[in-house]
């Protein structure tokens, strides 16, 4: 349940060396974005505010920079190459090896086992460790998957395995994410760790995969309204 | 050993350019309640990837997989494998242009519907709030909202299958009618004028495949219907 981050325009922002930055001309609402108004997005009505109060401050925000930048600024030139290559090293390497433990829907199969039977409703240190371990192994595998159809046209299998490696790579943060977060906040439901912790886990989880391993880093969340005072966080009941 | 059912389903490669062909595959009745679309991923999944159809949400909301279904059109997602006489013909929508397997391309449609312009037209100024409507008026869109596009009352049209590159077909007019009845809509003079045409509506000669069709169980018929008696009206 989290988000592209982004300010209160709808920009995606990213923490570079010399704090957060803007990525000017790139935007996020809705369900895909996380402002951190409300802390950890999504739950209850959070989305419809994302969309109602900075979809809308999104648009005008879109409407500024057209004015100013009415062009996209020139690509590089071999911008294409890296989206090219991924889709020929599927198509390249047909039916090479492997037997069906191979195929992408014999992983995703697995890789939803793995999700369901250790990243379920409620979660241990001891369950979603294993899950990491096992879900990583599975990643591991994931070079290995083949395709068993080559058509250039309208190849629905090929897109299956890209859909693939975007939903392990979001299943490996997810796992790391929750496993690294010791206490209970809104669907993160753990057994040992039954309440929330604001005093050290009030932050957004920030997760990148580079160099094959799952990177975990965090930034606060935005407590403070700009118009009127803020009113602290209570425990949630019902 | 499971029950297996028995599907006769159509292949086209374009890049081998063969003629199309039926091709045979049994399935295993996994689960009670199993739709077509179960058995056709199992088929991908399990016996043979190259098997092309689309998809998407899996619950008839999406429209993606509008099939004709032992020569009837129909939605793989939401169609009982159990009411289904075997072997299972399934087959692209008909009268389409076929992409692959079971692929139609659907730009034209799209286009169709295109052209009748859906989207709220009004010459008043905007109100501070909003348009708003009464229960009644809102009640008026029954019927038409519902409609997710999915091709199937278009293309099961004897009349879209001889006059498809002039007359609107089902899906569209539903939808044309869909704003001619929105009571916060100030361009429904516009709409008729753009739909009082020989090809654009009168095609429709109430043959009722649509209404058979349709999967959301709505009724184009009677929406093609209103906005006859409508043109009708304002020239009395």
């Amino acid at each position: 349940m989290g988000g592209i981050p982004t300010n209160r325009f709808g920009e995606v922002v990213y923490n570079g060396p010399e704090g957060e930055r803007s990525c000017a001309g790139l935007y996020a609402i809705g369900e895909a974005a996380c402002v951190s108004v409300h802390g950890a997005n999504r739950l209850g009505g959070n989305s419809l505010l994302e969309i109602i109060v900075f979809g809308r401050a999104c648009g005008n925000q879109v409407m500024k920079r057209l004015k100013q930048h009415r062009y996209h600024p020139a690509l590089d030139k071999d911008c294409w190459q890296k989206g090219v290559e991924r889709v020929e090293s599927w198509l390249g390497e047909l039916n090479r090896s492997g037997g069906s433990d191979c195929n992408i829907a014999n992983i995703r199969l697995r890789m939803q086992t793995i999700m369901q039977e250790h990243f379920s409703v409620y979660r241990t240190d001891e369950v979603m460790r294993e899950g990491v371990q096992r879900l990583e192994t599975l990643a591991a595998e994931l070079p290995e998957a083949r395709l068993s159809d080559g058509n250039r046209i309208f190849n629905t299998e090929l897109i299956e395995a890209m859909e693939l490696e975007n939903l392990m790579s979001l299943a490996r943060v997810t796992a790391a994410g929750a496993l690294a977060r010791i206490e209970s906040r809104g669907a993160h439901a753990r057994d040992d760790y039954p309440d929330r912790d604001d005093t050290v886990w009030m932050k957004h989880t920030l997760a990148s995969i580079r160099d094959e391993h799952v990177k975990l880093d965090y930034k606060p969340v935005r407590v403070r309204p700009m118009t009127v005072e803020s009113f602290p966080p209570r425990k949630r009941v019902y | 050993m499971s029950e297996m059912i028995a599907l006769s389903v159509f292949r086209y490669d374009p890049e081998q350019g063969d003629k199309p062909a039926m091709q045979a595959y049994k399935v295993p009745m996994s689960k009670p309640g199993m739709k077509l679309l179960d058995a056709l991923n199992y088929i991908k999944w399990e016996l043979d990837g190259s098997l092309t159809y689309r998809r998407s949400c899996g619950e008839g909301v999406c429209g993606s997989d509008g099939l004709n279904i032992n020569g009837v059109n129909g939605l793989a997602c939401i169609t009982p494998i159990a009411g289904l006489k075997q072997p299972i013909h399934v087959r692209p929508l008909p009268s389409m242009q076929v992409i692959r397997d079971l692929v139609v391309d659907m730009d034209h449609f799209f286009d169709q519907y295109r052209q009748i312009q859906p989207w709220l037209k009004t010459e008043t100024p905007t109100p501070e709030h909003e348009r708003l409507q009464s229960p009644e008026q809102r009640a008026e869109l029954d019927g038409s909202y519902e409609c997710i596009l999915c091709g199937c009352c278009t293309t099961s049209c004897p009349s879209w299958w001889w006059n498809g590159d002039r007359f609107l077909g089902p899906a569209a007019l539903l939808q044309a009618n869909r704003w001619i009845v929105d009571s916060r809509d100030e361009a429904m003079g516009e709409r008729l004028d753009q739909l009082e045409d020989s090809f654009r509506l009168y095609r429709c000669h109430q043959i009722m495949n649509c209404m058979e069709a349709c999967p959301k169980e709505l009724n184009p018929t009677a929406a093609i219907d209103n906005i006859k008696r409508k043109i009708l009206a304002r020239k009395s």
